[in-house]
C-alpha cells in the first residue's frame, strides 16, 4: 500500500520532465575504493548434488520479457527452435550467436563464426566458424551443427524460425570441418543479418546436430534429461535447475571460450530467472535486495524504488530518460482499408489532433522520447533521418495543431454535431485504440491519445484487452498503438507497408507485419528493391527517401513515440551494468544479448 | 445403501461428466474470428520479424496437426475420444507441451496451499460459529462477531495485499510472495520444506482469514437451530457434561450442511484462486487458466476446466456415498 501511495505521489508530482531527444550522456562518475562493505548475505538452502553458491556470486531476474508471468510452463522444454519457450536462460546464458549485433553502437561481434561472404548475386553465403568451439558435452561445434540446424528448420514447419529460414534457404552445406555454405533459393543480401546474428530476438541458435539429428520429430524434442546432461550447450552456463518457479544455470568452469582464452570466465557463477510477474511486486522485490535487475518499471515506480534502495540504477543513471533504446518505436495504426482511414486527409488530421507532448508527460512521466519516424534513434540509423529531413519539414509528423486537424476534417466533408464531434453524413466518426493488456511503450500512450483525439472532435475510445493480437489481425481493430522492429537500416519497418501484405478487404486476417493494409505499387517496388540489397547498404539511403516521401504523403502510420525501457539495476550485489557511458550491450536481459551482460557484471564483494 | 442407487449415480457422474466437456468444448467455438495458432505464431513473429510465407505455412501446419482443419463435429469426436482415455493433448500456446503435464505441475502447488487454508478455514470457522451460538461459551466469544463478519466481507485478493505489504515488506517476516525461496534449489530436505511452509502462511492466511467468517457465520446459524431440538434439552437434563453434549449431540449434527458446502469448496479449490496466486507468484492452476485463457489456449482451457469439473464432480460423488456414514438418518434403499 505505501509502496504505491508513493508511487502515485511521485506520479502527481509537480515537477514533470519534458525530453526532447535523446542525448548519449557522457558523465565521469568518481569510483570510490570500497575497503569495507558489509552486505547482508541471504543463507542459501542447499539441495544434495548442487554446488552451494553465496548470494554474492549469484544474479536473479524477475520478469523476462513480460511473458510466462506467474509460472513457467516450459519447465523440461530446452529445444530452442520449440513454440512455447520462454526468455529463461536458454537463449542468452546458454546458447551462443555466430555474431552478436550491439544496436546502441552498432557493432557487429564475431563470437562462434568468424566471417562471412556472399556468393555472386547473393545466391548464397560463406561462413567460416571459430576454431575450439565446444558443446558442454565435450563435442567439437562444427558446420554440421550450423548446417544441420538450418536445414531442420527449413524442412520443419513447425519450429520456430522456420519461415525466416526457409524464405532463403535451398540448401546448408559443411565445406569442412569450420566452413558451411548455405546455397539460396533467391537472392538474400540479408541472410547474414537476419537469420545468422544474434539482436534483441532475432538469430537462429544453433543446435547440437550429433543430438538432434537422432530425433524422429525435432519440433517435438524436449532437449531435456538430466542423467544425460541435456541440454547441451557452447555457452558459459549449464542448467542445473528448472521448475515452475525458477530456472537456474550455474558457470560451466570448462567453458570453451575461456579454455581457448578467447573470454574470461563470467564472475556470475549463478544465474537465477524468474517468470514474468506484475511491477509491484518486482519493485517490491528490488527495494528488499531479493532481486538484481527487473523487468520495465514505470519512471513514477523507477522512482519510488530508487527512493527506497539508494543502490539501484538505470541506463541514465536514475535520471531522465532513465532507461534503454529499445528497437520498437511505436505509433498509431490504422485500418486503411476501412472508410474514412482510407482518407489520406483524415489520417493527418488524426496526427495533427495528437500533442506528443503531452503523451510523454502525462503518459509516460518523461520516460519516453517522441520521434519524427518509426524507427529507433541508433546510430546507423541517424543518417536516415537526417536523409529524411528535408521531407519531414514538409510533412511534419510530429505536429500538433488543431486548427489544420480541424481544417482537413472540414476539407473532407466532415461538421461538428452537437457534442463537438466530427460527423459526415449524419454519421459520427467513432472508433476504438487497441493495443496491449501491459507494455511499457504502448499502454501509458492509449489514454492520453484518446484524449487528445476526443478533444479534438473524434470520437475514440481504447481498450486493452487480452485477444488485441487477434483483434488487429482480423480488422475488427480500427486503430492500434503497435511498435516496429528495425536496427541498422529502415526495411524491416517500413517493408510493413509493402502491397505484399495487402488484403482484399478490411476485415479479412491480416498477416504480420503488414498490419496497416496499405498499398502503394510504386513505393513497394522501391521496398522490394531495398530488399535486394545488403543491410545498411549505402543504396539504400536514396531509395529509402524516395519510398518515404510517398510514406509520408500517405502516412498510413502515424508516429508516437520511442521505446525506452527503464530497467531497474541493482548494484547492491553487482556492478559494471550498462550505462549510456558503458553501452557494452543494452540491458534487455531476456535478449539473446543478454549473455554480455553476464559476462561483464562485477562482484561488488 | 443398494446397489441400484450405487449404479443410478455413477452413471449420473458420467453424464455430467460429459455435458460439461461437450459445453466447454463448444463455448470457445462460439467466440466469433479468433484463430488461437495464428495469434500465437504471430505473437512470435513480432518478437523477431518473421515473414509472412512463413507464417502461413507454419499456421497450416499446426491446424493440421492439432484437427483444427477439420469439420467441428469431427473435432467434438476426436476431443471426446481422447478424453476417455485421459489424453488431454498438446497446449496450443505453449507448444509441445502436453496439457496433462501443465496441469501436473501447477495442480500440487493448489492443492497445498488451497487444500490445506480451505480445511484450516471450514476447521476454525465452524469451531468459531459453533461457540458463538452455544450458550455456555466464554464471554469473550461474543467480540468474535464483528471482525468475523469484517473479514467476510473483504476480497482475499486485498486481505493479501495487506498482509504481504505488513508482514512481508515492511516487517519482513515473510518472503514477497513465491512458493520457495528464490536461491534455494529444491529437494525434499527439512529445510527446503520449511521453506515452502514458511512462504505458504501469508497466501494461507488471505484464504484462511477471508474464508472463517462465512463458514463461522454459516456454522453459528445451524448450531441456533440445533441447540434447541430436545434432544439437546434431553441430553442437559440427563445431566450429560457440556463439552460432550456441545461436541457430540449439537455440533455433530449441526456441521452436515457445512460439510456439503466443504465438498463444493474444496471441488473448486482445483480451480485455484487466480488473485491470490497473482499477488503472490504462486505457481498454481489458477494462473495456468488465466494464462490459457490471454492466450486462447482451447486444449489448455479444455482441460483445466475438465480437470475443476473432475474435481466437483468427484467431491459430491464422494459426498453423496459418505453421506449415511455421517448421518444415519439418511437411506437410499427404497422403502
Amino acid at each position: 500500500m505505501g509502496l504505491m501511495m508513493v508511487a502515485v505521489m511521485a506520479a502527481c508530482s509537480s515537477d514533470p520532465e519534458t525530453i526532447v531527444e535523446t542525448r548519449e550522456v557522457i558523465k565521469e562518475v568518481e569510483v570510490e575504493k570500497v575497503v569495507e562493505k558489509v552486505v547482508e548475505v541471504t543463507p542459501t538452502a542447499v539441495a544434495t548434488g548442487y554446488e552451494e553458491v553465496p548470494r554474492s556470486d549469484t544474479m536473479i531476474m524477475a520478469g523476462l520479457g513480460g511473458e510466462h508471468p506467474g509460472a513457467f510452463t516450459d519447465i523440461e522444454m530446452f529445444n530452442a527452435h520449440a513454440g512455447g519457450i520462454s526468455r529463461s536462460g536458454l537463449y542468452q546464458a546458454a546458447t551462443e550467436g555466430l555474431w552478436y549485433y550491439n544496436m546502441l553502437t552498432g557493432e557487429l561481434i564475431p563470437w562462434l563464426a568468424l566471417s562471412f561472404e556472399y556468393d555472386a548475386g547473393y545466391m548464397g553465403i560463406t561462413v567460416k566458424l571459430r576454431d575450439g568451439v565446444e558443446w558442454s558435452d565435450g563435442t567439437k561445434f562444427t558446420s554440421a551443427d550450423v548446417a544441420g540446424t538450418l536445414n531442420m528448420l527449413n524442412t520443419n514447419d513447425k519450429m520456430n524460425r522456420h519461415g525466416d529460414v526457409n524464405l532463403c534457404t535451398k540448401e546448408a552445406t559443411e565445406v569442412d570441418e569450420l566452413t558451411v555454405h548455405v546455397e539460396f533459393s533467391k537472392t538474400c543480401p540479408r541472410f547474414q543479418w537476419d537469420v545468422l546474428t544474434f539482436r534483441a530476438d532475432t538469430g537462429v541458435p544453433m543446435t547440437p546436430h550429433h543430438i538432434f539429428s537422432a530425433q524422429d520429430d525435432p519440433s517435438t524434442f524436449s532437449h531435456y534429461d538430466k542423467a544425460k546432461g541435456w541440454p547441451v550447450v557452447t555457452g558459459p552456463y549449464k542448467l542445473v535447475h528448472s521448475d515452475v518457479e525458477k530456472k537456474i544455470w550455474d558457470r560451466r568452469d570448462d567453458w570453451w571460450g575461456a579454455k581457448a582464452g578467447f573470454h574470461d570466465l563470467p564472475k556470475v557463477k549463478r544465474l537465477i530467472f524468474l517468470p514474468g510477474m506484475n511491477e509491484i511486486t518486482m519493485a517490491q522485490m528490488l527495494i528488499a535486495n531479493e532481486i538484481d535487475m527487473a523487468f520495465s518499471l514505470t519512471v513514477p515506480n523507477y522512482k519510488a524504488v530508487k527512493a527506497q534502495n539508494d543502490k539501484m540504477t538505470s541506463h541514465h543513471y536514475g535520471e531522465a530518460p532513465y532507461g534503454y533504446l529499445d528497437w520498437w518505436p511505436v505509433g498509431l495504426g490504422l485500418n486503411t482499408m476501412r472508410a474514412p482511414f482510407d482518407e489520406v486527409d483524415v489520417r493527418w488530421a488524426i496526427s495533427y489532433a495528437i500533442n506528443r507532448d503531452e503523451v510523454i508527460e502525462f503518459g509516460f512521466a518523461g520516460g519516453q522520447v517522441v520521434q519524427e519516424l518509426p524507427l529507433p534513434k541508433y546510430k546507423p540509423m541517424m543518417k536516415y533521418f537526417e536523409g529524411a529531413a528535408d521531407l519531414l519539414e514538409q510533412y511534419p509528423t510530429l505536429e500538433y495543431n488543431p486548427e489544420k486537424s480541424a481544417a482537413l476534417m472540414e476539407k473532407s466533408g466532415f461538421t461538428k454535431d452537437s457534442e463537438g464531434f466530427w460527423e459526415r453524413g449524419g454519421e459520427r466518426l467513432t472508433f476504438t485504440i487497441v493495443t496491449f493488456p501491459q507494455h511499457p511503450s504502448t499502454t501509458p500512450a492509449a489514454p492520453v491519445v484518446t484524449q487528445n483525439l476526443r478533444r479534438n472532435g473524434f470520437d475514440a475510445t481504447f481498450v486493452l484487452p487480452t485477444d488485441f493480437v487477434s483483434r488487429i489481425i482480423s480488422g475488427e481493430a480500427d486503430a492500434f498503438i503497435w511498435g516496429h522492429a528495425a536496427m541498422k537500416d529502415p526495411l524491416q519497418t517500413f517493408d510493413a507497408y509493402n502491397c505484399k501484405y495487402k488484403r482484399e478487404s478490411d476485415l479479412e486476417d491480416a498477416t504480420y507485419p503488414g498490419l496497416y493494409r496499405w498499398c502503394d505499387e510504386d513505393y513497394s517496388a522501391l521496398m522490394d528493391q531495398i530488399q535486394d540489397l545488403p543491410v545498411d547498404d549505402p543504396g539504400v539511403l536514396p531509395l529509402f527517401v524516395e519510398a518515404l516521401e510517398i510514406w509520408l504523403k500517405e502516412l498510413p502510420d502515424i508516429t508516437l513515440n520511442s521505446t525506452i525501457i527503464t530497467l531497474p539495476m541493482n548494484e547492491t550485489y553487482w556492478t559494471n551494468w550498462p550505462h549510456a557511458d558503458n553501452q557494452y550491450v543494452h540491458e534487455g536481459f531476456w535478449h539473446r544479448t543478454g549473455m554480455h551482460i553476464f559476462l561483464n557484471l562485477e562482484p561488488v564483494n | 445403501m443398494n446397489k441400484s442407487y450405487l449404479v443410478t449415480r455413477l452413471v449420473t457422474f458420467v453424464i455430467i461428466l460429459w455435458l460439461a466437456s461437450s459445453v466447454i468444448f463448444i463455448l470457445p467455438h462460439l467466440a466469433p474470428g479468433r484463430n488461437p495458432v495464428r495469434e500465437r505464431i504471430v505473437q512470435q513473429a513480432s518478437l523477431g520479424s518473421g515473414r509472412v510465407e512463413g507464417i502461413e505455412k507454419m499456421v497450416a501446419a499446426f491446424e493440421r496437426d492439432y484437427g483444427l482443419d477439420k469439420p467441428v463435429w469431427k473435432q467434438y469426436f476426436t476431443y471426446m475420444g481422447k478424453l476417455v482415455r485421459l489424453d488431454l493433448g498438446l497446449s496450443l500456446a505453449l507448444y509441445p507441451a502436453k496439457v496433462i503435464d501443465l496441469i501436473m505441475q501447477a495442480l500440487p502447488w493448489t492443492i497445498g496451499l488451497l487444500g490445506i487454508s480451505t480445511l484450516l478455514a471450514f476447521g476454525f470457522g465452524s469451531l468459531a460459529g459453533a461457540l458463538l451460538a452455544w450458550p455456555k461459551s466464554p464471554g469473550f466469544i461474543q467480540w468474535l462477531f464483528p471482525p468475523l463478519m469484517v473479514m467476510s466481507a473483504i476480497p482475499y485478493f486485498l486481505l493479501g495485499i495487506f498482509l504481504m505489504t505488513v508482514f512481508a515488506f515492511m516487517l519482513k517476516w515473510f518472503p514477497i510472495g513465491g512458493g520457495s525461496s528464490l536461491t534455494s534449489v529444491p529437494d525434499w530436505s527439512f529445510t527446503y520444506i520449511k521453506q515452502i511452509l514458511h512462504h505458504a502462511v501469508l497466501p494461507g492466511l488471505a484464504v484462511v482469514l477471508s474464508g472463517i467468517g462465512f463458514w463461522a457465520l454459516s456454522m453459528r446459524g445451524m448450531m441456533i437451530t440445533v441447540t434447541g431440538e430436545d434432544y439437546v434439552n434431553f441430553a442437559e437434563m440427563r445431566g450429560l457434561g457440556s463439552r460432550r453434549i456441545f461436541f457430540q449431540y449439537a455440533m455433530r449434527n449441526a456441521i452436515l450442511p457445512q460439510v456439503t458446502a466443504l465438498a463444493l469448496a474444496l471441488g473448486f479449490v482445483v480451480s485455484g484462486l487466480v488473485l491470490v496466486e497473482w499477488v503472490f507468484r504462486y505457481p498454481g492452476i489458477g494462473s495456468l487458466l488465466f494464462k490459457a485463457i490471454a492466450a486462447f489456449d482451447y486444449f489448455l482451457i479444455y482441460g483445466v476446466v475438465f480437470v475443476l469439473i473432475l474435481g466437483i464432480a468427484l467431491t459430491t460423488l464422494f459426498l453423496d456415498l459418505i453421506y449415511p456414514l455421517l448421518d444415519p438418518r439418511i437411506k437410499y434403499e427404497r422403502e
